[in-house]
């Protein structure tokens, strides 16, 4: 197979190959690797470990045990990296919940650095349009929305409280998102 | 990288439970194995999941007493005023205030539930809210009122709130805020 152009054009097998033969862009692949991933682990860890700080030291974390297996030629389908990464996301992140993750050596991974400390490429959302958005959703899904994320209450005990059924809520809320969503994302919604 | 369509992608509904905690253990990690492995979908996970975190931040118009103290502790200036029913009282945002609080009182020791509606001075409906947070002990309803509401709304608000015993009786009460700023 002939590669092409430069690390950010290459497929994830090319660059853990790249890395794992110390081939001469080696460096490029290991940056490159690390930006394509360094926002899905951010977010896997917002969702499990709930805090930000947490998030980005596991960004550091699964990012350098990665780096680590690849020029070992620990990856057994480079072309599955994704699933690889998900796996060292996992580990990290049960490492982490047990307090027992460790910072070392990460001087090592110049790349790792640099792009952990970037922050994801999607913008935030600006507060007061969501606000006015929030304004034009029907009753119902404004109260779903509100009970679901302001006053973090579970399905079911919003559905017993408004009388519908836990799959109702759900309905409501996938619908109410989806308007939130379009309404935030495109000015004219927001009229 | 230019990202690459995905064939089968996750739909708004998985994404939105995966963020939610709506699916179970196989569930997530059937969603994770997909988001690892596809940086289109992973790509819009990343922007359901800022919605997600933005819709936490917001602050709601009618706050339970928790929400409250959690705000306080966060270090939002709050200033309380408490609002018997069926009066107006007026209440100045001053220079170092990020919220107002309203406490609209009254017994609501037998509210199964409580509706809130927000009217203008005449009367138009602005906002309706269902099933609002209520201290049921404290005989109170918490408003929040934010600055930018200055611009947003008129001065002269009411409030009506329809509390729903348990036998499906409606008791209605109204109360009324004057709202002004406060020059530093």
């Amino acid at each position: 197979m002939t590669r092409r152009g430069s690390p950010p054009d290459w497929s994830d097998g090319e660059l853990v190959r790249e890395i794992g033969t110390r081939g001469t862009d080696a460096a490029g692949a290991e940056r490159e690797l690390c930006t394509r991933y360094a926002a899905r682990i951010r977010l896997y860890g917002r969702r499990h470990l709930r805090a930000d700080d947490a998030a980005d030291d596991l960004v550091q974390q699964v990012l350098l045990s990665v780096l680590e297996a690849a020029r070992a030629g620990r990856i057994e389908d480079p072309d599955r990296l994704g699933a690889f990464v998900a796996g060292a996301c996992r580990f990290a992140a049960w490492d982490v919940r047990r307090g027992e993750h460790r910072r070392q050596r990460l001087a090592q991974a110049e790349a790792v650095l640099a792009v952990a400390a970037a922050e994801p490429g999607i913008h935030p959302i600006d507060r007061r349009r969501l606000e006015r958005c929030l304004g034009h959703l029907a009753l119902r899904e404004s109260t779903v929305v509100r009970m679901t994320f302001q006053e973090d209450r579970p399905a079911d005990e919003i559905a017993r409280l408004l009388g519908i059924t836990p799959g109702n809520v759900r309905v409501i809320r996938h619908r109410a998102l989806a308007h939130l969503q379009a309404c935030v994302e495109n000015p004219k919604e927001d009229a | 990288m230019t990202t690459r369509a995905c064939r089968s992608p996750l739909s708004f509904a998985e994404l939105a439970d995966y963020w939610t905690d709506d699916l179970d253990a196989d569930g997530s990690r059937r969603v994770e194995d997909h988001l690892f492995a596809c940086a289109s979908c992973a790509e819009r996970t990343a922007r359901a999941a800022e919605l997600v975190r933005a819709l936490r931040d917001v602050v709601p118009a009618v706050l339970s007493g928790e929400r409250l103290r959690a705000l306080a502790d966060r270090g939002v200036r709050v200033r309380e005023t408490e609002v018997p029913p069926d009066t107006q009282v007026t209440v100045a945002f001053a220079p170092g205030v990020d919220l107002l609080i309203h406490r609209l009182k009254g017994d609501l020791s037998h509210a199964f539930w409580v509706d809130c509606d927000v009217l203008d001075g005449r009367g138009t409906p602005l906002l309706s809210l269902e099933h609002v947070p209520v201290d049921r002990a404290a005989g109170e309803v918490l408003i929040a009122c934010q600055r930018h509401y200055l611009a947003e709304y008129p001065p002269d608000i009411r409030f009506r709130l329809s509390v729903v015993d348990t036998n499906g009786a409606i008791a209605t009460r109204e109360y009324r805020v004057f709202h002004e700023a406060e020059r530093g």
